[in-house]
């Protein structure tokens, strides 16, 4: 069992989801990169395969431009028929917002956003619509992030992270168009969208939905160089009551080939092997063991 | 349980699954996030999970899947095991079908409202199914938080593959991607899925197309090997004839739901071992004759040829051998697969009959053509 006072592993070396600021590896690149076009009032797409960090690149760069004031609307775009769950989360994610008012006062906008879908007729529920209802209130949902720009005369970021599922939408379609028609050269929302179907998105940008008329497209590399991973690694070991001496990590990177998952996966095996047998620095042993289950792990994975 | 009780519970528990044992305590203990667990059938998983998420072994909750038809009444049995595991008494209320009237209840009803989760949408099982569940999860963080906040909380829901296997496929695939969605949202809460080998939750953690692709690890928890159990019981700390342990491991094919019946039933009085471990064994196959015919009787429901095909492995048969089209082989062994009555030890391997119970069943209630092709099979061979 683990030490009780030493962060676990799984903290240590996450895999299988978004990773915190704290534990982001070698994307300071991308991340300037896309938080530059964001502020130069440029509409995003991050593009790569699945697995390689796109959404810990977007949940870093709504982080920051948070703390420079900016509004963000995320959006986690679902697997469904319809868009019916998409524009209910965004009335959702638009509600909870708040703004920092005078005398250290906050104003919550469920109230503003609420009264602005009554006046147009448009239940909060949006998924007990028809669709005929559906598609006539679609427009305006899709424009809440610009009535909350104008409305707290703030920089709105609008985040629709896998956005490639709309694509599958019965009504995707009117979904991007009206995406297009409400943010292409929008003085004070920027969309950023991030996406890991590349045939889909390649369908996308081009006709006839065009959505390359709304977003300038980043491709996010799917490798990190090995020099980028030698400190944080042995940091990270050593934040885990663990030893990693220059052998042992580059067998690990070398396992990785600069991909993050595979990467993180054997550093994370090697730990775990580690920690089982109670050791403080880490052997060719636990690195052997590590490495042989993070290839067990993959190949469960498909790779 | 009283201590000595405890104990013998837990040897038998891990007994034959020691290194399963590690791995699982190792997996909850360093916070991995999301696990997948792909169990054979009657591996005794369920005994192992229930004893690591015990006392001394973080805050743990397990849910039992099989109890639930859809998205909504998995919500419920979480936000019923939540409610039973952070404040066990406002059970009462929660299980009722009135409004919170003393004022704990009160203040947990108002407590939750704050967090936006819909109480009486969750309680009683109304609206939509995977807002319910996003609310049954937001449910156990905001309990966690309020109660313990110091032990970040996990829970397991045991056999979701049966279940996902039993719904339509966009369904199982919407129920995956919000429990991803889920996990991502609330980091504290760490997830352990139980499916079965080759089940639609390993699957699509594997398959680049599926929402859940790489989103967790899994761990397979294999059923014992017969020997396994004579190995670790002295580590165990389990006392017993060796004769007696082995020959009810070989009976139940290591199965521990069977092992240990077949050595209580046994009547061993210190003579020959393994005629006792038979005694035992025709006892356990007498008290669940009744079960046991019935779930003969339901094969038929299953697939057609379902009880062809269980009757061609109860001899040893191979699926494939028996008259009947080959594409019905595979249906039939899909479903049968899919609710656990039959799997495949190794991948890839020999199919066989998961339940030692069913499997004798079979051999005394075969068709009589399986019979004499087993006869003309031995003869050849």
């Amino acid at each position: 069992m683990a030490s009780a006072h030493l962060p676990p592993i799984g903290l240590l070396f996450p895999l299988g989801g978004p990773v915190p600021s704290d534990l982001i590896i070698g994307r300071d690149g991308e991340i300037d990169a896309v938080l530059h076009q964001l502020r130069e009032g440029i509409s995003t797409l991050l593009a790569g395969p699945r697995r390689i960090g796109k959404t810990t690149v977007c949940n870093e760069v709504c982080r920051r431009l948070t703390e420079q004031g900016a509004m963000i609307v995320k959006v986690e775009v679902p697997e469904r028929a319809t868009s019916a769950d998409l524009l209910h989360q965004l009335v959702d994610a638009c509600s909870s917002l708040h703004v920092p008012r005078a005398h250290d006062t906050v104003e919550v906008l469920r109230p503003v956003v609420e009264r602005l879908l009554a006046d147009a007729g448009i239940p909060l529920d949006l998924r007990a619509l028809t669709p005929k209802r559906r598609a006539e209130s679609m427009r305006t949902v899709l424009s809440l992030p610009s009535f909350i720009a104008r409305r707290c005369d703030r920089p709105v970021l609008f985040f629709l992270d896998e956005l490639q599922r709309v694509a599958g939408y019965e009504d995707g379609g009117a979904v991007l168009t009206d995406l297009m028609d409400l943010y292409a050269g929008h003085e004070k929302v920027v969309v950023l969208v991030d996406g890991s179907d590349e045939r889909t998105f390649a369908d996308l940008l081009g006709p006839p939905i065009h959505f390359g008329k709304l977003v300038d497209r980043i491709p996010l590399p799917t490798t990190i160089p090995d020099r980028v991973w030698r400190q944080p690694l042995t940091e990270r070991f050593a934040a885990a009551g663990l030893r990693l001496d220059e052998r042992q990590r580059e067998a690990i990177i070398a396992f990785g080939a600069g991909r993050p998952y595979d990467t993180i996966a054997a550093a994370r095996h090697t730990a775990l092997t580690a920690r089982r047998l109670g050791s403080t620095a880490i052997t060719d042993f636990d690195v052997q063991m590590g490495l042989d289950a993070a290839r067990r792990h993959l190949e469960d994975d498909g790779a | 349980m009283p201590d000595h009780r405890a104990q013998e519970h837990l040897a038998r528990t891990i007994c034959g699954r020691l290194s399963e044992w590690e791995q699982l305590n190792l997996t909850l203990g360093q916070r991995l996030g999301l696990t997948v667990i792909a169990a054979a059938p009657l591996s005794g998983t369920t005994g192992l999970l229930q004893a690591a998420l015990g006392p001394g072994y973080g805050d743990g909750m397990l849910v039992d899947a099989r109890r639930c038809a859809d998205a909504l009444d998995l919500a419920m049995a979480i936000a019923d095991q939540a409610v039973a595991s952070y404040c066990p008494e406002e059970v009462r209320w929660w299980q009722s079908a009135g409004p919170p009237q003393d004022q704990a209840s009160l203040r947990l009803a108002r407590s939750l409202s704050a967090q936006s989760i819909d109480l009486d949408g969750v309680r009683l099982g109304e609206g939509r199914r995977l807002e319910r569940l996003d609310e049954a999860f937001a449910l156990i963080v905001a309990l966690a938080n309020e109660v313990r906040a110091d032990r970040p909380p996990t829970l397991v829901i045991d056999h979701l593959g049966t279940m996902l296997a039993t719904v339509r496929e966009h369904a199982s695939r919407e129920l995956l991607d919000q429990l991803r969605t889920i996990r991502q949202r609330h980091t504290t809460l760490d997830l352990v899925l139980v499916d079965y080998p080759a089940g639609p939750i390993v699957h699509a953690l594997g398959d680049p197309d599926h929402p859940l692709y790489r989103a967790g690890q899994t761990l397979n928890i294999a059923r014992a090997h017969p020997a396994q159990f004579l190995e670790e019981a002295g580590g165990a700390g389990i006392k017993l004839p060796r004769g007696l342990l082995g020959a009810a491991a070989e009976l139940a094919a290591g199965a521990p739901a069977l092992v240990w019946p077949i050595v209580d039933l046994s009547d061993a009085d210190g003579g020959d071992d393994t005629p006792a471990a038979a005694r035992g064994w025709q006892r356990l196959r007498d008290l669940n004759a009744a079960s046991v015919s019935a779930q003969w009787d339901l094969l038929r429901r299953v697939h057609p040829s379902a009880q062809t095909l269980v009757s061609a492995m109860a001899f040893g048969l191979a699926p494939y051998s028996t008259p009947v089209a080959d594409k019905s082989i595979t249906d039939g062994l899909n479903r049968l697969r899919d609710v656990g009555i039959v799997w495949q030890p190794e991948d890839g391997s020999k199919w066989a009959i998961a339940d030692q119970l069913l499997a004798a069943y079979a051999r005394d209630h075969a068709p009589a053509w399986i019979a004499r092709r087993t006869a003309q099979a031995r003869a050849r061979s």
